[in-house]
């Protein structure tokens, strides 16, 4: 419509913007709009000069004949006075024929956005038997102070404090003895103080005998106290639930569900506690953009379970929250009901986004438990959404408007639904992260057995073969040792030239050659000085016959770190020839023996046999060690060699032989 | 029934006919000693014990039908005063020390020679102990916490006993021991039976409350 060319010289009119001039229009329609009044009324009036009862089920019209007893329903049918005398509620329509008023009176109806008092008068008829009488108001606010033929029976809350709400509960007012006369009729008098932008007035008022009241009132009690109560209460778990599951998984789910029931709490409160200590209306905008909040994060909620990605969704959310929650707080607090209820329209285009979307994300999943919940939630607060703003907060339909908002229950019950879903996906998380750790364990344990299988069957194959080759050696060492020496003394006997004396040698040596086997298979766990004092123990009886005396010599030897059977044989053997030699050969009369561990010039082990007998030819010492019958089939000499040894068979001092076996050891490890 | 000078009464269970004779042989062939069974198989010993006493036990470890142990065992509840020797392959080591945890009080080698057979056995029931240079060995290396455990109830070795076991393990004969330590040989000897005692894992006590449990002993 307006458009202007910025030209660069010239300076741009403050007015001449579209938007400006909206906005404009829209601050002046606010300010000027027609509010009846805004200065406080005093004193409105009403008379109500005529009562309709419920009797049987049919209305009559009191003053009747006869009052019947019991607690009857009283509807005033009233007529409302202005300052000036005249009939207010007629102010801007011709006065006609007296007619009854509504059921409830609702001042935030009749002057929104205005502060103010009125003061109802109702006849009471007279009691006719002696029981105490009660009065029962089933919604009275928000301050009032209620009279009986002229004296205080009681006061809710101070007139004007806004802190205190009488119209969060119903009284049940007990008239005390005396208040009523029975000559004539009585006066109630109730006196009221409103504030703008919540209910206030006076709706049904019972009057009848206590005892009939009480029930009715806790009745009412229970509907309007501990149902919220309840509901404040699951919303609260609710919220801590979610709260406790977002906090170790940051699901975006659970993090809305917990806001929207923590919000959803406030005006379950509101609607139980009647004298908060946050001030009106501050505490009415809080409550009022709470609510808007808390619908609005259900819808969150629900698209987020149905896992909408809309990033559009997302931000029309977002604006709607930000211009709703202002309008609540500037409705309130500036006392212009018409934002209100404009912010709650506002949620109104924002709930049929949502169900468009949730409409088409949920339809093809109709079959499955979430899908067809969510259709029927979204049909559910849709419903319920236009009741409340149309029906409860306009009065369309319903006199005077109503007070119970469906929408609230409806997501509490929403909610919990929710929770029961949040619940049970997280079971199925759970449940989900177990099957894949025992799948992994299984998987795992599979493996650890496979390696073990291949692990056992390599150290079989290990353990086969290390016996294997023991096995072989063995046979082969009794092959060449014993089975030599047997052949030899079958071919001896064979012959039956040899003589007793040769063949019991022979057998002899037999023996040695197994015994010898034998003790080098016995544990000695390396130490040499025990394979020598095994072959003395063996040789000693021979040694004793032959009248040779033994000086022993064996010193602390280091164990040796391999010392295998095949080295101790050869130990053996080496030991057995040297010593059968100087028993044959030495004619000694006494045979030294001794080892000891040096280090110079190198690490070793040192075994000397010294005898003292006639020693060894020259041209012998040195060389191939001595052969003798029935003896040495490989020479001590190479028996030396093959275990790292140097053997010498020299000519002693002092005469004799002596036969030096060094045998190199490593030297420790250095520590 | 006793008779001064007593004679020792031996009684052997061997299965292997040759070296049951030839035991046999020289047993008889010793005025000391005294053969009064030979039982070939370990049920005819253990048969012949309970009604019988005997001073010394000849033990072959490899009968057929009962463990050569289990008759050691048996023996020693059944006669406390009975010696039990071990008649042993000459490499048997590893026997005779478990043979000795139940028991024995030492060994025989089956090649050995008649005489020294008879010997040996006068040797024993005059308190002697005998000992090859592998068996100190295996000891010492089993006190010093390797190869099979000692038996929890066992002690440790003193430190005259860790010497003798020493010297012995390395060659040298009793009377050299007894020199090197400058003890008389019989204290060798004695020694050596308390290391063997250390073996002896149950005393006689449990012994014959064992035998209850297991319904030898009425």
């Amino acid at each position: 419509m307006c458009t202007t060319r910025p030209k660069p010289s010239s300076r741009r009119a403050s007015w001449a913007g579209c938007p400006d001039t909206l906005v404009a229009l829209l601050l002046a329609w606010l300010l000027l709009a027609p509010v009846p009044l805004r200065a406080e009324p005093a004193g409105l009036v009403a008379e109500v000069s005529a009562w309709r009862i419920l009797e049987n089920g049919e209305e009559v019209l009191w003053p009747a004949p006869e009052p019947k007893p019991g607690p009857a329903l009283y509807r005033w049918v009233a007529k409302f006075l202005g300052p000036d005398g005249r009939d207010w509620f007629r102010r801007f329509w011709p006065a006609s024929a007296w007619e009854p008023g509504p059921v409830s009176y609702r001042w935030d109806a009749r002057f929104p956005g205005v502060d103010g008092h009125a003061l109802f008068r109702l006849t009471l008829p007279v009691p006719i038997d002696g029981e105490p009488r009660a009065l029962l108001f089933s919604r009275i606010g928000n301050q009032a102070v209620v009279r009986v033929n002229g004296s205080i029976v009681t006061r809710m809350g101070e007139p004007g404090q806004t802190t205190f709400d009488a119209a969060k509960t119903s009284w049940l007012v007990t008239l005390p003895e005396g208040t009523l006369r029975r000559d004539g009729a009585n006066q109630l008098q109730v006196e009221v103080w409103c504030q703008a932008g919540r209910w206030g007035g006076l709706s049904q008022v019972q009057y009848g005998p206590l005892s009939a009241l009480e029930l009715a009132y806790r009745q009412q009690r229970l509907w309007r106290f501990n149902v919220p109560v309840i509901m404040a209460s699951g919303f609260v778990l609710m919220g801590l639930t979610a709260l406790a599951l977002w906090w170790r998984q940051r699901l975006a789910a659970y993090g809305w569900f917990a806001a929207a029931a923590m919000l959803g709490v406030v005006r379950h409160i509101d609607r139980v506690w009647p004298d908060l200590p946050v001030p009106w209306p501050l505490w009415g905008g809080l409550a009022a953009a709470a609510y808007a909040a808390h619908v609005m994060l259900m819808f969150r909620v629900g698209l987020e379970m149905l896992e909408v990605r809309s990033t559009a969704m997302h931000r029309l959310l977002l604006g709607t929250l930000v211009v709703v929650t202002t309008l609540a707080l500037l409705a309130f607090v500036g006392h212009w009901p018409k934002l209100w209820s404009a912010g709650l329209s506002l949620l109104l285009p924002y709930g049929l986004a949502v169900d468009v979307c949730v409409a088409r994300t949920a339809w093809p999943r109709r079959r499955t438990g979430l899908g067809a919940a969510m259709l029927v939630a979204a049909v559910v607060l849709t419903a319920t959404g236009l009741f409340d703003r149309f029906v409860v907060r306009e009065g369309v339909g319903l006199e005077g408007g109503g007070y119970f908002s469906t929408t609230p229950v409806a997501l509490f019950v929403i909610a919990v639904l929710m929770t029961g879903y949040i619940i049970s996906r997280h079971n199925a998380a759970v449940d989900a992260y177990r099957k894949l750790n025992a799948e992994l364990a299984a998987r795992v344990a599979e493996r650890e057995r496979q390696l073990h299988e291949v692990f056992d069957s390599l150290n079989e194959q290990r353990r086969e073969q290390a016996v294997t080759e023991e096995r072989q050696r063995l046979m082969r060492e009794i092959h060449d040792g014993v089975g030599a020496q047997l052949v030899l003394l079958q071919n001896l006997a064979a012959t039956g030239r040899a003589d007793p004396a040769t063949i019991e040698q022979q057998a002899g040596a037999a023996l040695d050659e197994l015994r010898m086997a034998v003790d080098s298979l016995q544990p000695v766990h390396g130490d040499l000085g025990t394979v020598l004092a095994t072959m003395r123990y063996r040789l000693q009886p021979r040694l004793e016959a032959a009248g040779l005396a033994m000086k022993w010599d064996v010193g602390h030897l280091p164990p040796l770190p391999d010392l295998l059977p095949q080295a101790v044989l050869q130990v053996h053997r080496i030991v057995l020839e040297a010593m059968t030699n100087v028993l044959r050969h030495a004619g000694a009369r006494t045979l030294v023996v001794s080892a000891q561990a040096v280090q110079r010039p190198q690490p070793a082990i040192v075994v000397v046999l010294r005898d003292d007998g006639i020693g060894i030819p020259e041209d012998l010492a040195g060389k191939l060690a001595l052969q003798s019958r029935g003896h040495g089939l490989v020479n001590m000499h190479t028996r030396a060699e093959s275990i790292g040894a140097q053997l010498s068979v020299t000519r002693g001092e002092g005469g004799g032989t002596q036969v030096t076996l060094v045998w190199p050891q490593q030297p420790p490890a250095i520590s | 029934m006793t008779q001064a000078p007593k004679t020792i009464r031996v009684a052997l269970v061997e299965d292997d006919d040759s070296t049951r004779g030839r035991l046999v042989r020289a047993i008889e062939a010793n005025t000391a000693l005294q053969l009064i069974c030979a039982a070939a198989t370990g049920a005819e010993i253990l048969a012949w014990l309970p009604s019988h006493e005997a001073d010394v036990l000849l033990v072959d470890l490899g009968l057929p039908d009962v463990p050569g142990l289990e008759v050691i065992r048996r023996c020693r509840v059944l006669r406390p005063e009975c010696e039990v020797m071990v008649i042993s392959m000459f490499g048997d080591e590893a026997n005779i020390l478990r043979a000795i945890e139940n028991g024995a009080r030492g060994y025989l080698l089956k090649d050995g020679t008649e005489a020294g057979l008879a010997t040996h056995v006068l040797n024993l029931r005059a308190g002697g102990s005998p000992m090859t240079p592998i068996i100190a060995r295996q000891l010492l290396v089993r006190w010093a916490g390797q190869g099979a455990p000692v038996a929890p109830a066992a002690s440790d070795l003193s430190a005259r006993e860790h010497e003798v076991l020493d010297l012995l393990a390395r060659g040298f004969t009793y009377t050299e021991t007894a020199q090197h330590l400058r003890i008389g040989v019989s204290t060798v000897h004695t020694h050596v039976n308390g290391i063997y005692r250390k073996l002896d894992v149950h005393n006689k006590a449990e012994a014959v409350f064992e035998a209850r449990q297991l319904g030898w002993l009425p």
